[in-house]
This record gives C-alpha cells, structure tokens and sequence, in this order.
C-alpha cells in the first residue's frame, strides 16, 4: 500500500496523519478515514500532510469534501502542509483561499479555538 | 487536434501512431492501481530528457491526471501513454494519453470536481490538446539546449 493513516486525538482536535502518497486508487482511504471521524463524532479535524509526497485531483476533491461535510456540522478542516511540491498543488487549483493551510503541527495546535 | 481551452497551433505527433524512435510507449491495464506506474515511468523519462527537477513534478502531476482521466470512462481499456521529444527547435516535451476517455472538450463537459483535475492539468501543462482519442500535453523549451 502507498498510503499510510493514522487517526488519533489531540485535545480538542482530531489528526488524521497522511503518509505516502494520495491519488486516485488511495484518495478513497482517506475519504473512508474523513466519514468514520466525523462519524465518530470529530468536529475540528487538522489532516496532517507532512508525510504525503504526492497529492492529485482525486485527494484535493476528497479533502474538499471532508471540509464541507464537517463544516454543515459546525466544525472545520484544517491541513499541515509545507512541502512546496504539494503546495504547488493548490495554489494553481486556488485552493490556498479554501483551506487553511499550516506550516506544522505546532502551529495548527496553537491556532486559536473559535478562532475564524 | 482540438483544444481543450488552449491554444489552437502546435505541431502535430511525429505518427500516426505518435511514437517516434525516441520515445518511450508505456501500456497500462484500465486500473487506478496503475496510474501510479505512469507517473513513476514519465517522471523518469523526463528526467532522462534532461527536464529540471520542478517540471519533473509538474509532468508526473500532469501525467498522472490526464491518465486518471482516460480511465473515468470506466472500460478498463488499456491505457497507452507516449513519450518523448516533440519539436525540438521548440525544446518540446510531450506526452500523449490514449485510452477510455479524454479530457473534456470545453468548460460545459465538467462539473465542480472534473474542474480541478482541468486547472491541473492546465496550470501544469504548458499546451493541453486533444487528438482523436488522445489527451495531449506539451511542455516547450523545456528541453536541455
């Protein structure tokens, strides 16, 4: 398998940490990993992307999808993500004006609570 | 070729077939297994073409997206993927992607999640065409001079 999925909570938050890489054979993990947080009650869900390595239209739609779904519950999705590679991504699909976008886990944790 | 929203000049593959002696064909079962291979196949000759390492990624982006589309049509047909040079004194880099289904033709053939494949493919590709059944993205000036 060339994706790996870890889901676990911190504090308020729910992480789910994406390793290897998203694409159209892998996106539907993660989209399964997205439902069954949300359906196990997650509301403020960070996808950690340190580790992904590669990122195609199938994973940006699955991440679209998860931040709606928790958004019409009043919750939000948040994304770490420095690599330039991946980043590139959305920024040419103008998805950096969609997502919130952290340099680290660190920095994601620190973001206010209640905060826009 | 028509275009899929870009523009309309451009050389045309160097055959019917569009594999010239230089360019390496790669043949993939219709499976989302295998876009992956494809990926992996251009990013290597791109390199090999002398390609830098960013348009490198932008190939194997672009590659793995026109692929995924060939195989939405949900046939599992073989996909057939070309490489290679294009017009050299354009430094061209090309890839054709032959298989179920193309890109779509104009902006009314795709909805909200199709549009982010297109602005991928057309924010990494410098030309994207099409060409009977093939998707064809080329990169100019890309080659080592």
């Amino acid at each position: 398998m060339e994706l790996t999925l870890t889901t676990r909570t911190v504090g308020t938050r729910t992480v789910v940490e994406v390793g290897g890489e998203i694409d159209v054979y892998t996106a539907p993990q993660l989209r399964t990993a997205l439902n069954d947080a949300v359906a196990d009650g997650a509301r403020r869900i960070v996808v950690d992307m340190s580790g992904t390595e590669f990122l195609d239209s199938t994973g940006l739609g699955v991440l679209v999808g998860g931040l709606k779904r928790v958004r019409t519950l009043d919750g939000d999705l948040e994304l770490v993500c420095s690599s330039e590679k991946i980043l590139k991504v959305f920024r040419i699909t103008g998805l950096t004006k969609v997502f919130t976008l952290h340099d680290s886990m660190e920095e994601a944790l620190a973001a206010s609570d209640g905060g826009e | 070729m028509t275009d899929a929203g870009s523009d309309p000049t451009g050389p045309s593959a160097a055959s019917p077939n569009g594999a010239g002696p230089d360019d390496v064909v790669l043949r993939i079962a219709g499976s989302p297994e295998n876009v992956r291979t494809a990926r992996l196949v251009a990013a290597a000759v791109a390199r090999r073409e002398g390609l830098g390492e960013d348009r490198v990624d932008e190939v194997r982006i672009a590659v793995g997206e026109a692929v995924t589309w060939a195989m939405s049509a949900s046939t599992a047909a073989p996909v057939r993927i070309v490489l290679g040079p294009g017009d050299l004194l354009a430094g061209e880099f090309v890839v054709r992607v032959a298989g179920g289904a193309t890109v779509p033709a104009g902006p009314e053939d795709t909805d909200a999640s199709d549009g982010l494949s297109l602005s991928l493919l057309r924010g990494l590709a410098d030309r994207v065409q099409i060409d009977g059944d093939a998707t064809v993205l080329t990169w100019t000036d890309v080659l080592p001079t």
